[in-house]
């Protein structure tokens, strides 16, 4: 089943494709994270274009988590005060992103600079998680303490705002900055970043955590549909096939998924995540020093 | 005097849930037996941090016991006992069957149905189909076209 993808300019098995976004979708439904994280790289390994890689799995994310945004506002999970202000520095960071995203295409430099920020992306992902569960897993149960009466420097930045849903009175620069930090990362990596969002809006806003993924869902879905825009028009480098086809695999494999997070350790689920986006990280590392990338191949004939 | 009956009533968000509530209140009192309520909550659908898992189970935990308190004491009006409160986590359909599988004390499941035109609930749409097989005690359902005056005045 080759099919030839017209803007990834690659011939390639959709079984392969739809296979791929299977175990993906498994992957983020075991997890209830995107998982774009290791999609793209994915992509990259079976000779997909780094940049039509990351605009393509940025379409993806957008269709996998409508659903869920949509489940988490039927039940109320969503506070739409701080997420229009994620989505303002989400469209903002994502747009901005495009836009270099453009300038790296010209200057040739895109495929590297994906390839580099998966990297050192990944390099800490992956280190934090095994991190965590190690410190976590030492600790006993009991002690995990909410601590969120502190004040930080955070408390004494300005344009704060009262946000009534959430019961916080904090500076509309923090979800905004969350944002762009997010959007930025969708334009130019293809992740929908709940896995860094949530945390944030946890940790630095104080919001509680069904809330906070509730609401980054939200952002998520609008940033990704403006990038999804964003990169066909001014790039040209969403491939609609692919995207199709990677949906096709990931919403299947989420439900699958999905009916797994009960029957796993959640620990020996994390390490296993760990390890594997160490691994994906490696294999980059190591395609990046030893090979070109076909596409960025120069091939010299000399004719007599 | 009768055996004591104990009665169990699953706690959720649904109006009918206080039908049952209702129902089992009335009739533990009358059998001088007791109201057990369990609450089940799922963890949250985001594994990817060890840290944000535990201050999620902390939170709905917390909401659990909120939860229950408030409704503590409607049963108490009505039964006039405390009532048994369990709070599991997991699948709730599995907190159920396993619930009633290690406590033999309970004789009866109360289940409420809905009015909406989707269907009777979740619970006894399950209870009554799929996982029928698992329950091993009498399943009481509570019509929703009782009022609360015609319950207090079934027995």
């Amino acid at each position: 089943m080759d099919y030839y993808l017209p803007i990834a300019d690659i011939e390639i098995n959709l079984i392969i494709i739809l296979l791929s976004g299977f175990f993906v979708g498994f992957l983020s439904g075991l997890f209830g994270v995107g998982g774009g994280f290791l999609m793209t790289p994915i992509l990259i390994f079976l000779g997909i274009p780094p940049a039509t890689a990351v605009a393509t799995e940025a379409n993806q994310i957008l269709g996998s988590s409508i659903s869920g945004a949509s489940a988490h506002s039927r039940r109320n999970n969503i506070d739409f005060e701080i997420g229009l202000f994620l989505l303002i520095g989400g469209i903002f960071g994502s747009t901005l992103g495009v836009i270099l995203f453009r300038f790296m295409i010209d200057s040739g430099t895109i495929d590297l600079v994906i390839s580099i920020l998966y990297i050192i992306f990944l390099a800490i992902i992956g280190i934090l998680m095994f991190a965590e569960s190690i410190i976590s897993s030492m600790k006993p149960k009991n002690t995990v303490q909410k601590n969120r009466k502190r004040r930080t420097i955070l408390d004494q930045l300005p344009l704060k705002f009262r946000f009534r849903r959430s019961k916080k009175y904090i500076s509309i620069l923090i979800p905004i900055f969350i944002g762009s930090v997010v959007g930025l990362m969708a334009a130019l990596m293809g992740v929908g970043g709940g896995f860094l969002m949530v945390p944030a809006m946890i940790y630095l806003m104080g919001m509680s955590t069904v809330s906070a993924v509730g609401t980054s869902l939200f952002q998520i879905v609008f940033v990704t549909a403006n990038v999804t825009i964003l990169q066909a028009t001014v790039n040209q480098s969403v491939d609609l096939i692919l995207a199709v086809f990677l949906l096709t695999g990931g919403v299947l494999g989420a439900q699958f998924g999905s009916n797994y997070t009960t029957r796993f350790k959640g620990e020996h689920l994390r390490m296993a995540l760990a390890s594997l986006v160490l691994l994906v990280c490696l294999k980059m590392s190591f395609d990046l020093a030893n090979e070109p990338l076909m596409n960025s191949r120069i091939i010299i004939q000399e004719i007599n | 005097m009768n055996k004591k009956l104990n009665f169990l009533v699953i706690i959720d968000d649904s109006k009918e849930m206080f039908q049952a509530l209702r129902y089992a209140s009335i009739r533990s009192r009358r059998s001088n037996g007791n109201v057990v309520i369990l609450y089940t909550f799922n963890n949250l659908e985001f594994s990817h941090w060890k840290s944000v898992e535990n201050i999620a189970e902390l939170e709905l935990k917390e909401e659990a016991e909120q939860k229950i308190k408030e409704l503590e004491d409607f049963v108490f009006e009505l039964s006039l006992k405390k009532p048994l409160k369990y709070i599991m986590k997991g699948d709730r359909i599995d907190c159920i069957i396993n619930f009633l599988d290690e406590n033999k004390f309970v004789s009866n499941l109360i289940l409420a149905a809905s009015a909406s035109s989707s269907g009777p609930g979740p619970l006894i749409s399950e209870f009554t189909g799929k996982s029928r097989l698992r329950l091993k005690v009498p399943l009481t359902i509570i019509p929703s076209n009782l009022t609360e005056e015609q319950i207090d005045n079934l027995f």
